[in-house]
């Protein structure tokens, strides 16, 4: 062993003499010195403006009317801490204002006395605020415990509280704001945006500055400072004293390049420990996993590094070794680009990301938001529900929302849609309609009435009437589904009025519920389940066209998630891989599986009987539960691969959505597969499945370890194409994590294993 | 024979060796670089062999080592099968332009190739001085060997294969660039090696080097062994001259050399005559002898002419068709 030791710390001493490491690590040195007085600081309102105060007379008729109420409220809680003057200045409020002069000033007192009591820890009695929702902010803050929060942070909380209490009197205070600064010099203006968001970017700008600086320009650095490392070991007169040692031949071509690796391992780690302190120093990321990222990334110059070494012992000739190893890097980037392209560009867009069974016909959505029907006969997706103009609509590149359903309306034969606008700019954006499909006229696309604002989910109760699901209520639509809004152009901008009297009217007392939320209707008791990832509630219809809330329940933590509501069966998948079942008689916890760590649903639903439950996770895997019986059921039929939508129908049939574009019938009852719809492949779908797909499986993939860094440093195994990150709906891309692993793994072992056997068989 | 090492073995014994290279561009053509070489090198010896470029000398050295692998025929160094890696943990080589990595000083060359014996570093630490002082760099083992010379690198490379005080040393090409002084000094190593009882194989193109230092000398051309032996075996000649200082007369002594091939016959003296006769073997000699003494000339002194090494060496391989002169 002695030997091989000699040799791989002759290599650190040969890495230690290069002036090229040396120049290397002053430039990282450099950088991060450079870096390192970067900070961030939160900046956040605490105290109450006289303009914050909305309506200033209604809030203290509040305080006073509350607060001398014997029932636990913040205003009473406020008014049993308030002084004598506040007590006084509220007593003498009256009803209705009756200057400006007035209202200003009334509006000075109570912000004055307001923020006196903003300061005291003893401000939030959680008796008294029982009934006020908290936000996330406030909530994160609460769990800190209120004793240990500096007066600042304590401020805000009570400022939060203050807001939730009172939401029609206080306005709602900006999100904390973000300040850069470096040194002591403040880094532009502050930025609205929230620490979550923030350390999701720095992840973002991390894994950016790690992929190309590192991956790709340091990678290629390193071959050419390291390529010469090879080729002057083996070149006469030194391979020769080499051999004539009692040593083996393999394994001083090992050693040799376990060596060149040591070379690069000082500067990898230098950079990536500097970020990884700068980061847990200056903005408070702790992130241990970040320093995988060392061997990762040595992982991916041994990818290389192998190509070089075994160029570099054939040809002897370090520039050969380069060039090669250049040409081995683009050829894997062709066979990866080409594969990326057709995928985005081709396969992608086509996946069916949901199916709508429509009475006779089969309905499907596909990534680029296209709706499909299957037409039996020719056997293959034909598209309906085209706009008006013609156009098709654009791949989903992040500009437009997505659809909200559609929805199949049984009663009335009928499917609705929103189909939310490409984002436009400005106060006049126009409301997204709501689109009606039928079957007698061909699936054509005809628009409704305007959907409320925000719509997350669209519904149909029994009766065909659509309810519109959004944080601040539920809506349903008054009067007909066919009436268009008629606009009115003025001074050329176009407004959209309501038309013939239909519109979306609130259904529900307010949920003051966030996004992104889910919902599901249970029709046979016409019920509602709506889940925002803590809040889980559910409405009844209470027999008015109006629905109620049965019960209201907060989970322990906040996981955005998907809720399924049918029969006895409530479930709930959430983001981090579990699937919970409730008791919908109290929303008791009865259940809790956790399938696979960090792999979020896209889909979650549950048989019209509740029998059934079927999830559909964003890393193609389909979860399939019978709640008769208890236990977790494989559909009949092998083959599913690529799960990408799932619905469960009346009759007990599943029908999944696998391989892109087919869609599998399945008896759940027989355990047998009904029907397989799948249409031909096109001529460049088959050069994709046929020629690049398996041309991409063989070949190394070193340029995909950036999957594993990007799971390394976000913790997520699939990304969003569009929306917002934590939408669980939304069309994601799956990162492989572990297949560039091992597909690299195996090519690094296949040329070390050629070199070896080169090495052994040569006659120097 | 096993790979076992009785002491009593040859340190190298090469019985029939060939190597044929492949050459072009699907290693169609091939190149017979040693053709049945047979020779044996005995332990404590100090063993030249001489060729002139391209006669095979640094293949065979290389087969010995295992660095280049074997056509046919066997080879065994300090009875291990030539390539065995044992048997290279008691030899030490200086290849012919050499390379030490430019990272290292003269110690930590040492450092390194002395681990690669497996030697222990506090071993290498402990021997190091001397050695250097051995090969005349003692004041150079902290210094770079960027800043050293041709012949201080060669002295480097011996130093390095007598690090680990190898049973066999086989130096190619040693004196290559190194100044008469150093040649000396290198001669007298050498020397020492041999009496410390170490067999030192020697591939060297100066046939006075060999000349001085070797015991016996084997000469390969064309991948062949042309002639082995002692250096006084190659260099005496069976067909010599014989030089003559006659007393008698003239007449008498062209009488006596009638049948004879005489070269030269200068009177020196009264009756006294210098004379070169060329003979053809022993037997004719030891005629020539009895002829003048029965024409009763006395013989007042009688020399055989006798060949240097590289007169030999010519003679030998100019002999040998295509010959390559060195």
């Amino acid at each position: 062993m002695r030997p091989y030791l000699a040799i791989i710390r002759d290599s650190f001493d040969e890495a230690l003499a290069s002036r090229v490491l040396w120049i290397l690590i002053i430039l990282s040195t450099l950088f991060l010195a450079a870096l390192a007085p970067l900070g961030v600081s939160e900046q956040a309102d605490a105290l109450l403006r006289p303009s914050d105060i909305t309506d200033a007379t209604a809030l203290a008729k509040k305080l006073k009317s509350r607060g001398q109420n014997k029932r636990p409220s913040p205003a009473r809680r406020i008014f049993e801490l308030a002084g004598e003057d506040f007590k006084r200045t509220l007593a003498a409020t009256p009803a209705k204002s009756k200057s400006p002069a007035d209202d200003g000033a009334l509006h000075n007192q109570l912000a004055d006395e307001l923020n006196t009591l903003l300061q005291r820890a003893d401000l939030f009695d959680e008796s008294d605020w029982k009934s006020v929702h908290l936000d996330q902010e406030a909530k994160g803050l609460l769990d800190q415990g209120l004793g240990k929060l500096p007066p600042e942070r304590l401020e805000r909380f009570n400022r939060l509280a203050l807001e939730a209490a009172f939401p029609k009197e206080i306005a709602r205070s900006g999100p904390p704001r973000l300040q850069f600064y470096y040194l002591a010099w403040d880094v532009g203006s502050p930025m609205a945006i929230q620490r979550d968001d923030l350390v999701a970017g720095i992840k973002q700008a991390l894994h950016f500055f790690l992929y190309f600086v590192l991956g790709v320009g340091g990678t290629l650095a390193a071959i050419v400072v390291t390529a010469w490392i090879i080729p002057q070991t083996f070149e006469p007169g030194a391979i020769d004293l080499l051999l004539s040692k009692p040593v083996s031949r393999p394994l001083v071509f090992l050693t040799k390049f376990v060596g060149g690796c040591a070379f690069i391992t000082l500067i990898v780690a230098w950079l990536i420990g500097g970020l990884w302190l700068i980061l847990w120093a200056r903005f408070g990321i702790w992130n241990p996993r970040m320093l995988l990222c060392i061997p990762l990334y040595l992982f991916l110059f041994a990818i290389y590094y192998g190509v070089s070494s075994l160029t570099g012992v054939i040809w002897k000739n370090a520039i050969v070794s380069v060039v090669l190893t250049i040409l081995f890097w683009f050829v894997c980037f062709s066979v990866g680009t080409t594969k990326d392209l057709l995928e985005t560009a081709v396969i992608n867009p086509q996946r069916i990301v949901k199916i709508v069974p429509a009475g006779g016909a089969l309905l499907a959505v596909n990534e680029s938001g296209k709706v499909e029907r299957w037409q039996a006969t020719s056997r293959e997706w034909d598209q309906v529900m085209m706009p008006e103009t013609g156009g098709n609509r654009p791949i989903a590149f992040g500009l437009f929302g997505g659809m909200v359903g559609p929805v199949y309306d049984a009663h009335e034969q009928r499917i609705l849609a929103i189909d939310k606008p490409l984002q436009q700019f400005g106060p006049m954006n126009r409301p997204a309609p709501l689109l009606i499909g039928k079957p007698g006229q061909d699936w054509r696309r005809i628009e409704g009435p305007a959907a409320p604002a925000g719509t997350e989910v669209l519904l149909v109760d029994s009766q065909g009437t659509p309810l519109a699901v959004t944080p601040s209520a539920v809506f349903r639509l008054k009067g007909s589904v066919e009436a268009k809004p008629q606009p009115v152009k003025v001074m050329g901008i176009e407004l959209p009025l309501e038309g013939d009297g239909s519109k979306f009217v609130e259904a529900s007392p307010p949920l003051q519920m966030s996004t992104p939320l889910s919902a599901s209707m249970n029709a046979a008791k016409s019920e509602l389940a709506v889940f925002d990832g803590r809040r889980l509630l559910l409405l009844a219809a209470d027999g008015q066209e109006k629905y109620r809330v049965r019960i209201d329940t907060e989970l322990n933590d906040y996981l955005p998630g998907l809720v399924a509501y049918a029969g006895q069966t409530l479930f709930v998948a959430r983001s981090d891989g579990s699937v919970q079942q409730y008791d919908p008689a109290d929303l008791r916890l009865e259940h809790e599986w956790t399938l696979k760590k960090n792999s979020a649903p896209r889909f979650l639903a549950a048989s019209p009987d509740g029998r059934w439950v079927a999830a559909v996770f964003h890393d193609g895997r389909l979860w399939l539960y019978d709640t008769q019986k208890q236990v977790e059921v494989s559909p009949a039929g092998a083959g599913l691969h690529d799960v990408s939508a799932v619905t469960l129908t009346d009759s007990n049939r599943l029908l999944v959505a696998d391989d892109n574009t087919r869609v599998t019938e399945y008896d759940l009852a027989a355990g047998k597969v009904l029907e397989r719809r799948q249409p031909a492949r096109s001529t460049i779908e088959a050069l994709y499945y046929y020629a690049i797909k398996p041309v991409y499986t063989v070949f190394p993939k070193p340029g995909e370890l950036d999957n594993m860094v990007h799971y390394l440093l976000t913790d997520e195994t699939s990304v969003p194409v569009a929306g917002k990150r934590q939408a669980l709906g939304a069309t994601r891309v799956r990162v492989d994590i572990w297949g560039p692993v091992w597909s690299n793994l195996a090519f690094l072992a296949v040329v070390l294993g050629i070199g070896c056997v080169y090495v052994s068989r040569k006659d120097f | 024979m096993q790979s076992a090492a009785p002491a009593e073995t040859p340190a190298i014994d090469v019985q029939a060796l060939r190597k044929t290279y492949r050459d072009g561009l699907l290693g169609r053509r091939r190149v017979e670089a040693l053709k049945g070489v047979t020779f044996q090198v005995q332990r404590g010896e100090i063993f030249g062999l001489l060729g002139p470029n391209g006669a095979g000398k640094t293949t065979l050295i290389k087969v010995l080592l295992g660095v280049v692998r074997r056509s046919e025929g066997q080879a065994w160094l300090l009875g291990r099968t030539a390539g065995d890696r044992r048997g290279r943990i008691r030899v030490g080589y200086l290849p012919e332009n050499h390379r030490i990595p430019r990272h290292h000083t003269g110690n930590s060359a040492l450092s390194y190739y002395g681990s690669l014996s497996g030697l222990s570093r506090a071993e290498i630490r402990r021997r190091r001085p001397a050695l250097l002082e051995t090969v005349g760099l003692a004041k150079w083992g902290a210094t770079s060997v960027r800043k050293y010379s041709k012949g201080m690198l060669q002295r480097l490379g011996l130093a390095q294969a007598m690090l680990h005080e190898p049973d066999l040393l086989i130096l190619d090409e040693p004196t290559d660039g190194v100044d008469p002084l150093g040649r000396s000094e290198m001669r007298a190593v050498l020397q020492q090696l041999k009496k410390d009882g170490k067999t030192v194989f020697l591939n060297s193109h100066l046939l006075q080097e060999i000349e001085l230092v070797c015991d016996r000398v084997a000469i390969l051309n064309h991948g062949e062994v042309l002639r082995e032996g002692r250096i006084a075996e190659l260099t005496s000649r069976p067909d010599a001259e014989l030089q003559f200082l006659l007393l008698g007369s003239e007449a008498r002594i062209r009488a006596a050399l009638a049948g004879y091939d005489l070269r030269q016959l200068t009177g020196t003296g009264p009756d006294q005559f210098q004379v070169v006769v060329r003979v053809a073997d022993q037997a004719a000699a030891d005629r020539c002898v009895d002829d003048l003494r029965r024409q009763e000339i006395s013989i007042a002194g009688m020399s055989r002419s006798r060949q240097t090494l590289e007169e030999a060496f010519l003679s030998i391989v100019g002999a040998t068709p295509q010959a390559t002169q060195a």
